[in-house]
């Protein structure tokens, strides 16, 4: 089964809307005259189910009249998902131990095989772009006090 | 105190060397930001946004200002030299400006632009001015109920104006409500959503949520896209529009000037509305509209002009009423949060500084633009023409840097992955990101007030058609819902798709 862009949007707005329905509930939902913390995320949520079950049953009937479906993930959009996804984590996971500077390098090294187009030796050259922009932006014109190269796990 | 004293002041605050200086500053970041292929008015803003950080609330929002219309200026010079528009709004300027560029008039269409959308701002800057004071007068009169309804409102016809249905609309909206829930409940203190998590107890942090939806998830979709046609800078002509060109134009940018002014305040429809609408106009009214679609000049200084005055009444609502009409005003009104400043009825008596000085910058960041930018065009076509694959990289680097900036915390940069993923799914969904935003920041605003309208009313729903204004509100509302799904707006829409 294809998940296209109807059926994916039905499933975020389920997946979602059920969770803030239900935990939501724990927060209660109080009186009319005196509405509790949950109220606003049962209705959202609730609101959000609705939709999803609409979305759903349109969906249902469009298979059902045989429409082509096209998929929402084409192929080539889930190495750059992947790698771009992963490059952000990486910095996350290093800045607070190695410093600026290697982050960005990770971050430059994994994100660059994002697009199948660059070469190796052009990604020395934008990694060293990147890093004296962003200190130049960062570091000495904003004066953010980063600790550009550390050790510490 | 007077308009012409309260401009006085504002001009006094706007021109401070320093202001000045962030003005300018603002200004030509947001170009160079705006005019990178794949990169909209909106991810320019949310890249851009942590920058304005460290300033004075004064400083910082002028700055932002600038960053907003240079983001504008350089979206609509990738509509007219590589027929990319970044939003909605830009899009009819594709139509006639880029065959200008074809036809090696791309400097004569970029200077019409600019001087049209300074004539526009020119005057919208005159209608907050003058409609600021009565109107946050009014405003002042809103209850609880008044300003649950207009929140509702703002958010359904912006919902149904979208592309991709209003299923899909009202669905993202509503689930950037949910998010928008997360962290303390003002009127109980309780956590919710917080999972436990301390990073999470004031919310979800608002420009962390914006660069991932837009900046990253946008490089992810756009990486192995093929890129428009670049254009050179040898073949932009001449800067100076001909004397048939001025004749042809300025007509066009009064009518766009006026739909524009009147368009932009309304919630939801505003920009995108207002462009295609000048575009309509003039094409129906024009002598020879077999001319449009080839290079017209009217077809470039209308919408242009129209949108840019819709972008400075837009700030209208967005500053009077604390509601913002668009995905690009709630990123400003959010902006405006995070410094601390409450866009209300109130604003304009409590910062009178912050608010003249906010309404003159805008009009210097105008000026700026023309006067600075406008020149400096060579170097934004070179810009145009880097490689995405390495700009991705850079603008990648940029948000992360940025972000980490806010608070020195890992947490956020794992947060951004988390919404630059939500992203992506929500764009492979067909949903529309940008109004995921609009329902995170007016969500918490319609939960305070409905929640206190049900307390007045002692829990009766109907005090939202009792009252007089509420009802009204919502009656518009329904009026532009059955509007939009009718005729104008969809005709020129497909149009400018086409």
């Amino acid at each position: 089964m294809t998940i296209h862009s109807d059926l994916l949007a039905a499933l975020i707005f389920l997946a979602f809307g059920i969770v803030a329905v239900v935990v939501g509930y724990g927060y209660g939902f109080g009186t009319m005259s005196a509405l509790g913390s949950g109220a606003m995320p049962i209705l959202a949520g609730g609101g959000l189910c609705i939709l999803g079950l609409a979305q759903l049953a349109q969906t249902a009937a469009a298979r059902q009249a045989g429409q082509q479906l096209v998929s929402a993930f084409p192929r080539r959009e889930l190495r750059p998902l992947l790698l771009i996804l992963a490059a952000i984590l990486a910095f996350g996971l290093l800045i607070d131990h190695v410093g600026l500077l290697p982050s960005l390098a990770a971050l430059v090294g994994i994100s660059w095989f994002a697009d199948s187009g660059g070469r190796k030796r052009e990604m020395l050259a934008v990694l060293v772009a990147v890093v004296v922009l962003i200190v130049a932006i960062f570091y000495f014109g904003l004066g953010i006090p980063f600790r550009l190269v550390a050790w510490r796990f | 105190m007077d308009l012409f004293s309260s401009l006085v002041m504002g001009l006094q605050v706007a021109v401070t060397p320093v202001n000045l200086l962030y003005c300018l500053l603002g200004v030509t970041l947001g170009t160079a930001i705006g005019v990178l292929p794949g990169v909209g008015p909106i991810i320019t803003i949310s890249l851009l946004l942590p920058l304005t950080f460290g300033l004075t609330p004064e400083a910082s929002i002028i700055m932002l200002a600038g960053i907003f219309y240079g983001a504008a200026y350089g979206g609509s010079t990738t509509s007219i030299l590589v027929n990319l528009p970044g939003e909605a709004a830009s899009a009819v300027t594709c139509i006639d400006g880029h065959q200008m560029a074809r036809q090696g008039r791309a400097g004569a269409a970029l200077a019409v632009a600019a001087l049209g959308s300074f004539f526009a701002g020119t005057v919208g800057t005159l209608v907050i001015a003058l409609a600021g004071p009565p109107l946050a007068g009014i405003a002042m009169r809103f209850g609880a109920a008044e300003y649950a309804a207009l929140v509702f409102v703002a958010l359904l016809t912006t919902a149904a104006m979208t592309r991709g249905g209003v299923v899909k609309g009202v669905g993202v909206v509503l689930l950037g409500m949910v998010f928008g829930t997360a962290g303390s409940d003002v009127s109980t203190g309780m956590f919710r959503f917080t999972f436990g998590i301390p990073e999470l107890r004031d919310g979800v942090e608002f420009a962390v949520l914006a660069v991932g939806l837009f900046a990253v998830a946008e490089i992810i979709g756009n990486i192995g896209e093929p890129q428009g046609e670049a254009v050179s800078s040898r073949n932009i002509g001449r800067l100076w529009p001909t004397r048939d060109d001025f004749k042809r134009a300025w007509p066009a940018v009064l009518r766009g000037t006026g739909l524009g002014t009147v368009l932009g305040v309304l919630p939801g429809a505003g920009l995108s509305m207002s462009s295609f609408s000048a575009y309509m106009v003039e094409k129906s009214t024009a002598k020879e509209p077999e001319r449009f679609g080839s290079g017209a000049v009217e077809g470039v200084a209308a919408p242009e002009s129209a949108n840019n005055a819709a972008s400075q009444t837009a700030f209208i609502p967005t500053l009077l009423l604390g509601i913002p009409g668009s995905p690009t005003m709630a990123l400003m009104l959010g902006a405006f949060m995070i410094h601390g400043v409450q866009p209300g009825p109130r604003m304009m008596g409590d910062h009178p500084q912050l608010f003249w000085g906010l309404i003159v910058s805008m009009w210097i960041g105008n000026l700026l633009l023309v006067v600075l930018n406008l020149p400096l065009i060579g170097l934004w076509v070179r810009l145009l023409r880097v490689p995405y694959h390495w700009l991705y990289v850079f603008v990648l680097a940029f948000a992360c840097v940025g972000v980490f900036t806010l608070s020195s915390s890992h947490f956020d940069i794992y947060s951004l992955v988390f919404f630059g993923a939500l992203g992506y799914l929500l764009k492979a969904a067909g949903c529309n990101p940008a109004l995921f935003v609009l329902g995170f920041i007016l969500g918490p605003m319609f939960e305070e007030n409905f929640r206190r309208a049900m307390t007045l009313s002692r829990g009766d729903p109907m005090v939202f058609l009792e009252r007089p204004i509420s009802l009204t509100l919502l009656l518009v509302g329904v009026a532009v819902l059955l509007a939009t799904t009718t005729s104008f707006v969809r005709r020129g829409r497909a149009e400018a798709e086409d």
